[in-house]
């Protein structure tokens, strides 16, 4: 992994371009920081103004009107989060301040809006750079239109060229939809992704919400090593020796509603040494997917019953199928159906041009990181796994095919993943997320989760203390898929169900197109982007009154069509009438939040209670699922000035009244079964009144953590 | 039980349920009585305990204060603090009621008047 190095420019004698006029404001809530860069940005001429709570900035900026805003990423807790989006569209520019030399804490930084990135500590030289910033930004011209990823992107540009960045930018590592920005001494030397180069690639590159990003000093493009077919790489060939090297071939699945088309790439792959099976559709092809894993798919994008998009996106909503790459044919040639083939997840766009070696080139560059993987599996050498590119459940079945016996060990950001394996089969997991450390199936879910994640396969006996899990791969498998499958789902419909005071919120939105028929989603887009009065919709999409009564109700229902926050106070008169909001649901909703919100006031009385609640209610609400614990609640109080006696009375009045609920879990074990609150009163009755009560106690409530998370629905009734 | 106020509790160190109720003891020796009740008998002695136990923190923060705001509020932080789930209503009489909970939700409350505002 590559680390970001950003030079230290030499301190400068004298801040260039500095006047009074120039004004920063800087947004931290640590002391140091803010009295460190006080001192010298005065010291430099500037006029400094700190802001220590989130609510205040937006006051702060219309106040002080600063000329560029210093925003500390290591901010603890989701402040910084809420001032960056509080600030996103504003035209100040802002620097922030990283503590982290990584490249994907300056990616993040320049796609929450960064026009320049500094390393803590803040020092004499960062005070210095910040005047020829300003004066390089004033050259900016005045009037340019540049939509936000045109922003961005040149963001981008602008950092590198600053801080002289060297090498490359790589996403999407090892896949034909690979992106790279090659660098050299902050120029930009050529960029590429799918089928755009130069500043389109940057920009395209850095939309990317989940691209796995890394900087390496590479200044040349890799050469790609393309398998020979199907069953040959670099000069070596599949062959097991004993048995059928069928067994080993990599498995296609060729889609197509036009029989010619479908038997002629049927004959070129089989002819490639791939194991070919046929689809005549989209959903043929979802079916066929889930009964027997494919290592690719080439499919058309035209097609009757289910197109290439419905497939695709079928087919990775489902686990159980999201990894098989999918190549998709199309008999358009147009760069903007390749860039949305990309987005959506396709591992190769090409046009049907009637030429069968392109179609054979991208299944062989497609699946040649699986067959170098197979061609070590077999010599038993160790191998590098990155399953981004090559797919966990792929990696896991072809250890089985193969009965190797050894280690997987992988990493992410976000903690450490192991899968034992004994003659193929799975014989433990643990995994190490954030500190916490959980075993066999919950180990095992958590590494499918971790998509990015790469380390490598080591053979030999798997170490002690492995060994708890009992089922056979292909169950095991097909276990993790089951619990993220469910809790995909729950998730979805837990946002469709938790969903208030939005005329349409974009996810719910999107999650209602994945369920509702093409017409009723019309009904939703008219309604409530449109504003169109509901006998007009009706009669517009040839539906009577009751139908369209019907799925306006249905709508409301799901509360995917709310009032918008607006509303909530004075209705505005001008703003043209929609029937949602006099839904008695929606009256109710309103009345009862209002009730609620006295409620919990009157209990908790003046400030500093009720700026507390406000603050849990604020960093709950931004970050739904988010649990506190005891030490969280200890650091909440310190961040935000409060006793710590106070946040807890509070949290247990929020608790009382329903906003919060206590949960008990088990520690380090399976955190998804909290334990009742029955049994932890029993067992506490029972070490109340002798000494083996009191010991068995300790060693069981020893093990439990006691964690307070917002009930769902709850904090939306709470405002902030 | 003493009738002064009570020192204020360290945090407790750890978010393991023995250090909660740790330091809910320290807060109101009879919170874990309340949370521990099986019947009503119990949980009312408990809650009676535990109340007359805020109470004279009350009484004890007022001689120290010299006033008495917000009696019923008070009582309810107090109570809260120890994790004993509460909240007031004013009748039509102008009583307060404090209506307190089982914090393990098992099914029974006590009702107690305390006193004209």
């Amino acid at each position: 992994m590559g680390m970001l190095v950003l030079p230290r420019p030499a301190p400068s004698r004298h801040a260039s371009g500095v006047t009074a006029a120039r004004r920063v404001l800087a947004f931290d809530q640590d002391e140091e920081f803010l009295s460190t860069a006080s001192r010298l940005l005065t010291g430099a001429g500037f006029q400094f103004r700190a802001v220590r709570d989130p609510v205040q900035v937006q006051g702060q900026v219309a106040d002080f009107k600063p000329d560029v805003i210093l925003l500390d990423r290591a901010v603890p807790g989701t402040a910084f989060a809420q001032v960056s989006q509080l600030l996103r569209d504003s035209p100040i520019p802002r620097v922030f301040v990283l503590a982290d030399h990584g490249e994907r804490e300056l990616i993040r930084a320049v796609q929450g809006g960064a026009t320049e990135v500094m390393l803590r500590p803040f020092n004499e030289q960062h005070a210095a750079r910040l005047a020829p910033l300003l004066d390089e930004l004033a050259r900016r011209p005045k009037d340019e239109k540049l939509s936000r990823e045109e922003q961005v992107a040149r963001n981008f540009m602008d950092v590198a060229r600053r801080n002289q960045l060297r090498g490359s930018l790589v996403v999407n590592r090892g896949t034909p939809f690979e992106g790279r920005v090659v660098l050299k001494e902050g120029a930009l030397v050529r960029a590429s992704y799918g089928p755009l180069s130069g500043m389109d690639a940057v920009r395209e590159i850095l939309q990317l919400e989940d691209g796995q990003y890394e900087l390496d000093s590479s200044l040349n493009l890799p050469v790609p090593k393309v398998a020979q077919s199907a069953t040959s790489l670099d000069g070596q060939s599949l062959s097991l020796g004993v048995g059928d090297t069928a067994d080993i071939r990599p498995r296609l699945l060729a889609v197509d509603d036009e029989p010619h088309l479908l038997a002629l790439v049927s004959r070129v792959m089989v002819a490639s040494g791939f194991s070919v099976e046929t689809a005549v559709d989209g959903a043929d092809a979802v079916d066929k997917s889930l009964k027997m894993p494919f290592d690719l798919i080439v499919a058309d994008l035209s097609m009757p019953r289910m197109d290439g998009w419905e497939m695709l996106k079928t087919l990775k909503a489902d686990t159980r199928t999201a990894e098989v790459p999918v190549i998709f044919l199309s008999a358009h040639d147009d760069y903007r159906e390749a860039l949305r083939a990309a987005r959506a997840g396709a591992h190769d766009y090409l046009a049907k041009t009637g030429r069968s070696d392109q179609v054979v080139g991208a299944a062989l560059r497609t699946i040649t990181p699986r067959l170098e993987v197979i061609f070590h599996l077999l010599v038993k050498e160790p191998v590098e796994v990155r399953t981004q590119v090559i797919g966990l459940q792929w990696f896991l079945r072809a250890a089985q095919r193969l009965a190797c016996t050894g280690v997987l060990s992988l990493e992410d950001d976000w903690g450490h993943y192991q899968v034992a394996v004994t003659g193929g089969q799975p014989v433990g997991a643990q995994a190490v997320v954030q500190g916490r450390r959980v075993t066999g199936i919950a180990a095992f879910v958590r590494t499918m989760v971790a998509k990015g994640a790469q380390g490598a396969f080591t053979f030999g006996p798997p170490p002690e203390g492995t060994g708890d899990i009992s089922l056979s791969m292909e169950d095991l498998i097909a276990k993790g898929c089951e619990i993220l499958n469910a809790n995909e789902a729950k998730a979805a419909e837990k946002k469709l169900a938790s969903a208030i005071e939005l005329d349409l919120d974009p996810e719910l939105f999107d999650l209602f197109c994945r369920i509702a028929p093409a017409r009723k989603v019309a009904f939703a887009q008219a309604i409530c982007e449109k504003r169109m009065p509901l006998a007009d919709v009706a009669g517009s999409l040839m539906i009577t009154q009751e139908q369209a009564a019907d799925w306006f109700r249905e709508l409301l229902r799901r509360e995917v069509l709310v009032p918008p926050a607006s509303l909530r106070g004075r209705p505005d008169p001008s703003r043209p009438w929609t029937p949602n909001e006099l839904h008695p649901q929606i009256v109710k909703r309103r009345e009862r939040k209002r009730a609620m919100v006295e409620k919990v006031r009157a209990q908790l009385g003046e400030d500093p209670w009720v700026s507390i609640a406000s603050e849990i209610a604020t960093v709950l609400g931004l970050a739904p699922g988010r649990e506190l614990t005891f030490p969280d609640l200890v650091k909440f109080a310190a961040t935000h000035g409060f006793e710590w006696p106070d946040v807890h009375v509070v949290v247990e009045l929020l608790t009382a009244f329903g906003v919060l609920q206590r949960r008990f879990v088990l520690a380090g074990g399976d955190f998804s079964s909290p334990v009742p609150a029955a049994e932890v009163a029993q067992r506490l009755g029972a070490s109340l009144h002798d000494a083996a009560g009191r010991e068995a106690w300790n060693q069981w409530a020893g093990g439990i953590r006691v964690v307070w998370r917002s009930t769902p629905g709850a904090l939306e009734m709470y405002p902030t | 039980m003493s009738p002064q106020a009570p020192p204020p509790s360290p945090p407790p160190p750890s978010d393991r349920l023995t250090d909660y109720f740790k330091y809910l003891a320290g807060i109101s020796p009879a919170a874990q009585q309340v949370w521990a009740a099986t019947g009503e008998a119990e949980f009312g002695a408990a809650v009676g305990e535990a109340v007359d136990y805020a109470l004279k923190t009350i009484h004890a923060e007022a001689s120290l204060a010299g006033r008495q705001p917000g009696l019923s509020r008070r009582l309810v932080h107090l109570l809260s603090a120890a994790a004993v789930p509460c909240g007031t209503e004013v009748g039509q009489d102008g009583q307060v009621h404090v209506t307190v909970r089982h914090p393990a939700e098992l099914a029974f409350t006590v009702r107690r008047v305390l006193g004209g505002r």
